[in-house]
């Protein structure tokens, strides 16, 4: 049983960061109609940002749990302003692509300003663990946990209950309506790229405290998962989006545990695929008919 | 022309698309960009070109730069002393990203490129490995660092000068075995470097009379190590032996001592970087490895090398360095002796026996793989240095001996 608790929360801390990234992605796809490749790398350049040049000069360690935010949403907002909105009425695929050329443009920044390898990252609480049942859990894992269903939260309740989250909805379900009915479009897409920032952001410090590191390429990874999290959770969903993260978190650390360490990408994908092969649109996906 | 209310996300017209900042900006560094590469093509008429091969970039970088400032350092000496029989040798950096595919496409361009007469490279033994066939077709000598038994006697024009793993991981089961340890949890990389060095060391420890009671594999760039530490917490080994680089092994470190275990570590060549202790911290204390070189072996040679590597570096040479050196150093032999061509540099190779290199006396063998001594390293209050006990003629002594 011991064993099967620390798999348990170590799945939920990783399924976290998945899910903290996917909830931030989903939220802009919603809006914006992006697919925006680069939200991990709005993360890296505030980790590395913080683990390079911060690090040095005494910053307390929990600052990071601001900085990087604000700096991710800053970086989120400039590309939404310098490269998105240009071409912002262009086909699906198009911005697509685009998100994926920001992606590449901003790692390789990176390596050219901090070089390519991967630095250490300062972690809190490190060795200290709270017990649970007969089991002792580290407390940062428990604290990433805890920030998840914080900003799950935090986010359904923008959405749900303040104008500019109504008004969000409004726009994901039709722009050009939401539009005509008077709402700011353009305000609210800089908004949804600011929280869709704050969240990558806290994911990239959950991620970098975690495996104690931060380097050019770690938003690489983290937004495919991010990406098939989304898609499995439900396009369209937020809600399923942190599903689909916790899952895919879940289902690697257990898979990596029981099955075989080598092949736990190709499990947890591999559940991915199970999961929309018995239910298309997703875990919480609404089955959308095409309008002609 | 139409013109919206304010520019923004849906109201930009398209004639006014190419005033946005990231155009602008995309061109301002396409233009900076093209001023400033250099890429000097003046032939200095009678110059020497040798390439490297390295990965400048990736996860591997640091080994690239490492070996270059070595290659560097042996090119500038033999030019400061009047050149390779009065011509100069010059040196063409390029990058193999650590990439199979990236090192196969830059081997073509070295074997197109006639001038270069000798390479340097690959480190990561895949790289190698992608890039040794095409080598051979252009009979292109190239001389590696790698470990991996595919790469023994894969073409006349390849050669090695490192222990291969089946060496490395005998020497790692003999002294894993000799110290005391029978029980051995493996975790190996599931590239060729470190499934041929776990293979090595799991068969030579099983046949000295030792058991493997786990076994754990990860992809390379894998950073969540917590699912194997706790398989090998159940497992219960006397000591965890890791076939990876240093990036990998120092967060499985991280992860096995976070998970409370206290069982001594042991590892490969592939660690040998500062990036395992920057990462590793306290979890890497104490690990063994083993090594093809120390900055503290006491020949005439390596004392020099050290002494002229720490003045402008300040800091100790790594094994890459040092084998990169001696590559260079056996290439600038070469062309000393009279041969400036592709085959005659690789007959010259061929017959290698004896040549007094910074990381010991080596000889090349039948298959083109250096005949030569592993050392035993170890993590010592943050620093890597020469293990107090080493292994010689399979018995493990005090490292006064060797």
């Amino acid at each position: 049983m011991q064993a099967g608790i620390d798999i348990v929360t170590q799945g939920l801390a990783v399924g976290s960061i998945y899910a903290l990234l996917a909830l931030g992605f989903a939220m802009v796809y919603g809006v914006s109609r992006m697919s925006n490749f680069a939200h991990g790398d709005f993360a890296m350049i505030g980790a590395m940002f913080f683990g390079t040049s911060l690090v040095g000069r005494s910053i307390p360690v929990p600052l990071a749990f601001i900085i990087v935010p604000l700096i991710a949403a800053g970086v989120a907002v400039t590309v939404a302003w310098a490269v998105y909105r240009p071409v912002f009425s262009a086909p699906r695929v198009n911005l697509f692509i685009v998100g994926i050329g920001t992606s590449i443009f901003l790692e390789n920044i990176a390596i050219v300003i901090w070089g390519p390898a991967t630095k250490p990252f300062p972690s809190l609480w490190a060795g200290q663990s709270i017990h649970i049942a007969d089991t002792v859990v580290p407390v940062l894992n428990v604290f990433i946990i805890g920030l998840l269903v914080l900003l799950t939260i935090a986010v359904s309740i923008f959405v749900m209950k303040t104008k500019a989250g109504i008004a969000s909805r409004a726009v994901a379900q039709d722009m050009r309506t939401a539009m005509l009915m008077g709402v700011g479009v353009n305000r609210l897409i800089y908004l949804t790229f600011v929280i869709g920032g704050i969240l990558s952001g806290l994911s990239g410090v959950a991620y970098s405290m975690y495996f104690g590191i931060t380097d050019p390429l770690m938003g690489f990874t983290p937004i495919l998962k991010a990406f098939v999290a989304v898609v499995a959770g439900g396009i369209g969903s937020l809600p399923g989006a942190v599903l689909g993260g916790l899952a895919l978190g879940l289902a690697e650390s257990v898979g990596a545990r029981y099955i075989s360490t080598g092949y736990e990408d190709a499990i947890s994908f591999g559940l991915l695929v199970a999961i929309l092969l018995i239910r298309p649109q997703g875990m919480l996906g609404k089955r959308r008919v095409e309008k002609v | 022309m139409r013109k919206g209310p304010r520019i923004g996300f849906i109201s930009v017209p398209i004639s006014d698309r190419w005033k946005s900042p990231g155009v602008l900006l995309f061109a301002a560094l396409l233009l900076a960009a093209c001023g400033s590469g250099a890429t000097s093509s003046g032939s200095s008429g009678g110059s020497l070109f040798i390439a490297s091969s390295n990965p400048m970039t990736g996860n591997s970088g640091y080994y690239g730069e490492d070996k270059v400032r070595a290659i560097q350092l042996a090119v500038d000496e033999v030019n400061a002393s009047g050149g390779v029989n009065g011509r100069k040798l010059e040196l063409t950096v390029n990058d193999d990203g650590g990439d199979p595919s990236q090192g196969a496409s830059l081997a073509a361009r070295e074997c197109a490129d006639q001038s270069i007469l000798a390479v340097i490279g690959h480190w990561n033994s895949s790289v190698s490995l992608a890039a040794a066939p095409i080598y051979k077709k252009c009979n292109l000598p190239n001389i590696n660092d790698d470990t991996t038994q595919k790469l023994s006697g894969i073409s006349p024009d390849t050669f090695r000068l490192f222990a291969t793993g089946l060496i490395e991981g005998k020497y790692l089961a003999q002294y894993a075995y000799g110290v005391g340890y029978r029980r051995a949890a493996v975790l190996n990389d599931t590239n060729d470097y470190g499934l041929s060095l776990s293979n090595a060391f799991e068969q030579d420890f099983q046949q000295l009379g030792g058991q493997t009671v786990s076994t754990a594999s990860y992809v390379e760039g894998d950073t969540n190590f917590l699912p194997e530490a706790d398989k090998f917490k159940s497992a219960n080994p006397d000591v965890i032996f890791i076939a990876g680089y240093d990036l990998e092994t120092a967060l499985a470190s991280k992860a096995i001592r976070g998970l409370g275990m206290t069982q001594p570590i042991m590892g490969g060549d592939g660690i040998d970087a500062p990036q395992l202790i920057q990462i590793g911290g306290s979890a890497v204390e104490g690990i063994v490895f083993a090594d093809d070189y120390s900055a503290q072996l006491k020949s005439t040679e390596n004392q020099a090398f050290v002494q002229k590597w720490e003045q402008k570096y300040s800091s100790p040479p790594d094994t890459f360095a040092a084998l990169a050196y001696d590559t260079t150093n056996l290439l600038i032999a070469a062309m000393k002796s009279g041969a400036t061509t592709r085959s005659a540099i690789q007959q010259w190779l061929t017959k290698v026996k004896n040549f007094p290199g910074v990381t010991g006396i080596i000889s090349f063998d039948s298959q083109h793989d250096a005949a030569r001594s592993v050392y035993m390293l170890k993590v010592q209050s943050g620093h890597i240095v020469l293990n107090d006990k080493q292994v010689k003629n399979g018995q493990v002594v005090p490292s006064s001996e060797i």
